[in-house]
């Protein structure tokens, strides 16, 4: 047996390991004697810990058995080699129904949202354009402040303050960065930090919505706070959306009462607009009017990218709102932490609900996160994604236009990591889709966006995990490829027609 | 650092002016706290895109007008003592509130606050302390997947029910350990226990569902069974687990039997684990099957084993021994699924579950791949052995023929019989008086509670657990107890 030195696993892996490779390849039979630990850590120059610390684990794997006084052997009916069954047996008969929950939730799965495949969401992450990335700078701080904070003493400190809605200070120092940055209006109490926005929106559904009332949403909206808000049962009631945000006249014209209504005022999604003022003040009066409770989503609005900001909605009523703001997404710990501010009225049973069926963030990243809002690197690395983000999607407004020319319709994506177009194409959309991905572009079609059947030919193309040098080779190539997948098309069309039908002036741009 | 501020859009006077009103207004509002610093010029021209001399300008102007102080060389904060003007705006904002009335809450909110108030934290049967073997190895693996973020990054859009390569690896623990053998796609990773039990309940249970539940159960089980609205029926226990002539006289059909597998509760004799599966079976009940310790060996006989590891049945939900001994550096828990409940399960966390870190996830699994989980877990049952010796000995010792200790093997607890007239709450007060972690079964009893039975953790520190048992017992005594 011999030793890496420059393996990255430990010494006692390695052992075990060598151990468990002679077993299996069968140079160690079965019932044979292994050297005793002294032994062996003699002649690996090792301690005998650390030999030790292998056998444990081997024992513990079933690998061998240790008899007292008689030393080691390899086990002789050895369990530990198993395959997992890959198919599943014969499925037995469902002889009790599970809860009406359960049912609506495995009708929604089938038909009306096909985009809870959520193996197919794995697959498609070998383009990481999907994602809102944290810059590495981020990355390596919230290294250096976990091993600050890794420390027994302030884990045991931690654990006194431990609280369901979150540690204090983590709350205070969120709250604070809220009301400056986005005039969010409230006190540390009526803050509550949840790990994810589904399971915020989840809760709060939960408590506010009965089956059968009415809730209304913007159509389209975001496909997971769609999924959670259809789990509830209610009555959906969509309401378009144009390059204002919200139609609030279509709404207030509604016979309905809403009980809930779920909208993002400074950044929608996908389209990225943004509620004009004339409509935020409308919708505030006829909420105050009939008692609906609104659920602001606030996610993205870091990412505004408009001549300023508009603050947040909740300021106007701070008692009618129920306001989430969602940390960017990425790989750390702290990415989809949804921070809520609720009214009083609401504080209570969110209180219980969290206690009961909630769960709590891990203090780990409770207390790393709080070090991070603290130092100010949270808000750096917040702007300068914001800077980036803003070069990136200048450039992206101006080549597409440039390779589509009257082909394309832009929305107006003044937030958000988003851009929504309509596309005139004799492709199909998932065509166009693949053309995309093999361009390495996140392109999706807006189809899961809407509640209902959607347009056709309308994208979002996401932009955050592109860089700015490659676009426009990206783009190129985009366009090559769609042109090609035209021209296969039309094999069987005469080749004047074809002339005459090209899509994309591809050649006179390469000129020019 | 950013702040908002509200620039009116169309206006006569100079925009420095426009700029000074609006950070007037902002601190009037309470949005940046007295003491709390500004933000640079330069940042606040850049955010809002004008020049920087006209922030500059508009800092003077609040100077003058008393509502910024400088401190040399470290920037400009907002005056500490405000004594004018201040603070009207607040009051203005809570107006604001109150008028409007209070949002009419559903069915499942009104259950919700009628439920018992629950206890929380609920972990006190692990001590901080006790991590201090594991925060090195915890750190070094962290270090392992924020130097190196590509693994992380390909994982990024995670799968709801946890990174595969993570559920295969707690497969195979479960199969090394509970000779659990399971598809890493029954698996199902929640990011703490309560969200577990609450998905189970909320998946079985509508409102008025029958549910045949061991007694005693922790008061969290029956708590999440009550608030989604389902009855419970509470099947007493006897020397060799769950009575079986009980459970079959239920005459009304119930959808599910809850059973735990911990330690003072003897373990099911092969004999009822056969006739649970086939009640199952035959009336198409779920069981639910909660561990509470994590076993690392797979010593002892086959009784130790999870009615899942038997189980040929599909309608076991194993509700494996959460990591608590982990918190608080990580709080996730698993759930073993039946087949025929995979697919809701997965759907149930894709719509509505929790995120699950991914950077979290892989530190986990390279946690229990490297050994380290198992080496952690053996070092605990040597600790708690030792600590529970030591307790036994401290109780009879003082305490001798007064008292009853029931043996239970891996578990951090001691059971305490206690033959006394003294009522089982003021018992426990006593000993939190003192400092010690005790609580009374009773508490997780739906019928007829057995009296004097108590729970005694022993925590970290011996010097503390000695003092904390000698208060207690004289407290006792002090009390009538000979």
């Amino acid at each position: 047996m011999t030793l890496d030195q420059a393996s990255p696993y430990p010494v006692h892996r390695q052992i075990a390991q060598a151990i468990k490779s002679a077993v299996i390849s069968g140079s160690l039979a079965l019932g044979q004697m292994l050297p005793s630990m002294r032994r062996l850590a003699e002649a690996l120059g090792v301690s005998r810990s650390t030999v030790q610390r292998a056998y444990e684990d081997l024992l513990s794997q079933g690998y061998i058995e240790t008899t007292h006084g008689a030393g080691s052997r390899i086990c002789r009916a050895r369990q530990a080699a198993r395959t997992h069954p890959l198919v599943s047996p014969p499925v037995t008969q469902s002889a009790r129904p599970l809860s009406s929950y359960a049912e609506s939730l495995l009708s929604v799965v089938g038909s009306v949202l096909p985009c809870v495949d959520y193996q197919c969401e794995l697959r498609r992450v070998d383009y990481q354009c999907e994602l809102c990335q944290e810059p590495d700078s981020l990355v390596q701080q919230y290294l250096h402040l976990l091993e600050g904070q890794c420390q027994l003493s302030l884990l045991q400190e931690a654990e006194k303050a431990r609280a369901v809605s979150g540690l204090n200070e983590l709350r205070s120092h969120y709250l604070s960065y809220l009301r400056r940055a986005r005039a969010v209006d409230g006190t540390e109490e009526q803050v509550f930090v949840f790990s994810g926005k589904r399971e915020a929106l989840d809760t709060l559904c939960r408590i506010l919505v009965d089956p059968g009332d009415c809730v209304a949403v913007e159509n389209p909206t975001a496909p997971h706070a769609l999924k959670t808000l259809m789990l509830s049962q209610a009555q959906i009631v969509p309401v378009p959306v144009d390059r204002d945000g919200m139609d609030v006249d279509w709404l207030t014209a509604l016979p309905h009462r809403i009980k809930v209504l779920y909208l993002s005022p400074s950044c929608h999604k996908p389209s990225g607009a943004v509620l004009s003022s004339d409509r935020r003040r409308a919708l505030v009066d006829w909420a105050e009017k009939n008692g609906t409770a609104i659920l602001e989503d606030d996610t993205y609005s870091e990412f505004t990218y408009g001549r300023s900001l508009t603050p947040a909605l909740q300021r106007e009523a701070p008692g009618g709102f129920i306001y989430l703001s969602t940390l960017p997404s990425g790989i750390l710990p702290l990415a989809g932490h949804t921070f809520v501010v609720v009214p009083h009225s609401l504080l209570a049973v969110l209180m219980q609900a969290k206690r009961l069926t909630g769960g709590e963030v891990p203090l780990l990243n409770q207390l790393v996160l709080t070090e991070l809002i603290r130092g100010g690197h949270f808000e750096r690395s917040i702007r300068s994604r914001r800077n980036r983000y803003e070069a990136i999607r200048a450039h992206l407004m101006k080549l597409l236009p440039l390779y589509f020319g009257s082909k394309i319709n832009l929305s107006p994506a003044l937030a958000g990591t988003e851009i929504t177009f309509s596309l005139t194409s004799a492709l199909t959309d998932d065509a166009v889709i693949a053309c995309a991905q093999a361009a390495r572009l996140g392109l999706r079609s807006t189809r899961s966006h809407y509640l209902g059947v959607g347009k056709a030919k309308e994208f979002v193309l996401s932009f955050a995990g592109l860089d700015e040098h490659s676009i426009e080779h990206r783009v190129r190539r985009f366009v090559i490829m769609l042109n090609n997948q035209v021209s296969q098309k039309s094999v069987a069309v005469a080749r004047a027609d074809y002339q005459a039908s090209a899509l994309y002036p591809i050649a006179a741009l390469g000129a020019g | 650092m950013d702040l908002i501020v509200n620039l009116p859009p169309k206006s006569f006077l100079p925009l420095h002016r426009q700029l000074a009103d609006a950070l007037c207004e902002a601190i009037d509002q309470r949005r940046l706290l007295p003491g709390e610093p500004m933000p640079s010029t330069r940042d606040l021209a850049q955010s809002l895109r004008i020049s920087r001399s006209t922030v500059v300008r508009s800092y003077e102007e609040l100077h003058s007008r008393g509502y910024l102080e400088s401190a040399h060389g470290s920037g400009t904060f907002v005056r500490s003592e405000m004594s004018f003007a201040y603070g009207k705006q607040t009051e203005l904002n809570k107006e604001k509130e109150k008028p409007r009335i209070a949002f009419a809450v559903s069915a499942f909110a009104v259950r919700l606050l009628h439920a018992e108030p629950g206890q929380f934290p609920d972990a006190a049967s692990y001590s901080t302390d006790d991590l201090a073997p594991v925060l090195r190895s915890w750190k070094r693996l962290w270090r392992r997947h924020l130097k190196n973020t590509e693994e992380a990054r390909s994982w990024a859009a995670s799968n709801p029910i946890g990174i595969e390569s993570l559920r295969k690896t707690i497969a195979d623990f479960l199969w090394r350990t509970r000779r659990i053998h399971c598809h890493p796609d029954q698996v199902i990773a929640f990011s703490n226990k309560q969200s577990r039990l609450q998905l189970v309940c909320r998946l079985l249970f509508s409102p008025g569902d029958l549910v045949a539940v061991q007694d005693p159960i922790s008061p969290e089980v029956r708590q999440m069974l009550s608030v989604y609205g389902a009855r419970v029926v509470p099947v007493p226990l006897d020397q060799e687990g769950i009575n079986i002539d009980h459970l079959l006289s239920i005459d009304k059909p119930f959808k599910a039997i809850c059973l735990a597998n911990d330690d003072h509760n003897g373990a099911l004799s092969r004999e009822k684990r056969r006739c649970v599966r086939d009640l199952a079976k035959r009336t198409g009940a779920f069981i639910i099957e909660e561990e509470a310790i994590p076993y690392t060996t797979t010593g002892g006989s086959a009784d130790r084993y999870p009615l899942r590891s038997s189980d040929d049945s599909d309608r076991v939900i194993y509700l494996s021994a959460g990591l608590e001994m982990l918190s608080p550096l990580m709080m996730m828990s698993f759930l073993v699924a039946p087949y025929s409940l995979q697919e809701a399960f997965a759907a149930a966390k894709a719509c509505t579950g929790e995120e699950l870190a991914t950077i979290e996830q892989l530190v986990l699994r390279d946690f229990i791949e490297d050994g380290l989980l198992e080496h952690h877990l053996r070092g605990l049952e040597r600790l708690s052995n030792k600590r529970r010796c030591h307790v036994i000995h401290l109780v009879t010792k003082h305490l001798g023929r007064r008292v009853d200790i029931e043996s239970s093997f891996g578990s951090q607890a001691v059971v305490i019989n206690l033959s006394s007239d003294i009522p089982d709450s003021e018992v426990v007060q006593m000993a939190q008086e003192s400092g010690l972690l005790l609580s009374a079964l009773s508490n997780q009893f739906a019928c007829p509670a057995p009296k004097g039975k108590f729970m005694l953790f022993p925590g970290s520190s011996k010097d503390a657990l000695e003092e904390g048992i000698e208060t207690w017992i004289t407290k006792l005594r002090a009390r009538g107890l000979s």
